[in-house]
């Protein structure tokens, strides 16, 4: 009688730790700010890209656009939450934004959420996006001030 | 005689219905597949029915799967083409472009039908949670103070250099949603819109949902929605 109370216990444990980790379970995926890209190509060339992060040498503020490997392609409900790991410079004038965009399989913004800094030294930027285009993409838009970099960003996926 | 004769008449209208409907069959199948390009049995899906009566009956079953499945998607895709006309009636209307037809989509970018239908789907659902944000803020109160300023912070963003192309044509805040209207002078207008807009708000309006629209008159327009901050958009009914 013991032995059975004990194993109804312990698979009852069990299927609650299944059950909570299933419900909890998100796909995080962390990007190296080296995969941003500048806006307009012309500007690539003053985009820095060592050590994994990306450096804007410009002399001015720059767009810059950084792609996410979408792995849920079909959820409408967003993400989970993402973050963008920067760094503004005391040089710098302009405000650092950056949107996390929900892009529609034709290209339009389905749904965005922005943030922005305007200090000094290292943060991280915090963005909730709570809808997504089914077979849409994913994509941060950033504008970097001079001398500025995004390390990484991450975005955790339901 | 007489008795001879009709089982004669029977036995070979029997034997050419028989052959007919084998024909028939062949001829659909092959219809459906070209049409359709559904998927054809593998060979080892052939060799899981070595019989040939077992394997005629899979066939037979097979195909009358596929015919219904055929019909199904024949009755989504015009349900859907309903859907797509009564927008575009819609749009036409209001004096908006028109959405794309099933049939034109599909010409245009050489989709498989159940690709066009999930590119319908979607674009309904897109523009059936646009019309929900409408009524949504209509059904909103408007919280004043709060109102003023989030139209003055846009109204303050086509100050800037970047957005001179584009004009605000109407914006309209209550208390958690703002909706606005932006004309642009160009394509190159909008795509500077794109760029710019969201940052120039993001203090007070940080998420965002828009929609572009060509007007007969070939006039670039997008309409915005952006919610306040520490808010969301409301849940579309899904």
């Amino acid at each position: 009688m013991k032995a059975k109370e004990i194993l109804v216990l312990l698979f009852g444990g069990f299927g609650y730790i299944a059950m909570v980790g299933t419900s909890h379970a998100v796909d995080s995926k962390i990007h190296p700010g080296s995969m941003c890209q500048a806006y307009f190509g012309s500007q690539e060339a003053s985009l820095k890209k060592g050590t994994g992060w990306v450096f804007n040498d410009s002399g001015g503020a720059m767009w810059i656009t950084c792609p996410v490997v979408r792995d849920n392609t079909t959820n409408t409900n967003g993400v989970d939450v993402a973050y963008v790991r920067i760094l503004r410079a005391s040089t710098a004038s302009a405000a650092f934004d950056c949107t996390l965009d929900s892009r529609t399989t034709t290209g339009s913004q389905y749904a965005w959420d922005t943030a922005s800094y305007s200090g000094v030294g290292n943060t991280s930027l915090r963005f909730d996006l709570n809808a997504s285009s089914s077979r849409g993409h994913y994509e941060f838009l950033c504008r970097l001030p001079r001398d500025s970099a995004i390390i990484s960003y991450r975005v955790d996926e339901y | 005689m007489y008795t001879k004769a009709i089982l004669m008449i029977i036995g070979s209208a029997t034997v050419g219905a028989v052959v007919s409907a084998w024909v028939l069959d062949a001829k659909n199948q092959a219809i459906i597949e070209q049409s359709v390009n559904l998927p054809v049995a593998t060979q080892s899906e052939s060799e899981s029915y070595p019989d040939s009566e077992t394997s005629q009956l899979a066939d037979g079953q097979s195909l009358a799967v596929l015919r219904r499945e055929l019909s199904l998607l024949a009755q989504q895709v015009a349900s859907l083409e309903k859907r797509l006309d009564k927008r575009n009636n819609d749009n036409h209307n209001k004096g908006s472009a028109p959405v794309v037809s099933v049939q034109d989509q599909s010409e245009a970018e050489n989709l498989r039908p159940d690709e066009v239908l999930a590119v319908a789907e979607e674009e309904a659902v897109i523009a059936e949670r646009l019309e929900y944000f409408d009524s949504y803020i209509n059904s909103e109160s408007q919280d004043i103070s709060w109102a003023a300023e989030a139209e003055q912070t846009i109204y303050n963003a086509f100050n800037s250099q970047e957005l001179l192309g584009s004009q605000i044509a109407t914006v309209d805040c209550r208390s958690t949603l703002c909706r606005a209207e932006i004309d642009h002078n160009s394509m190159s207008d909008l795509m500077n819109f794109k760029l710019e807009f969201a940052s120039k708000v993001s203090s007070m309006l940080p998420k965002g949902s828009m929609q572009h629209i060509e007007s007969s008159s070939g006039r670039q327009k997008t309409i915005v929605f952006m919610a306040r901050k520490g808010h969301s958009f409301p849940e579309t009914r899904e």
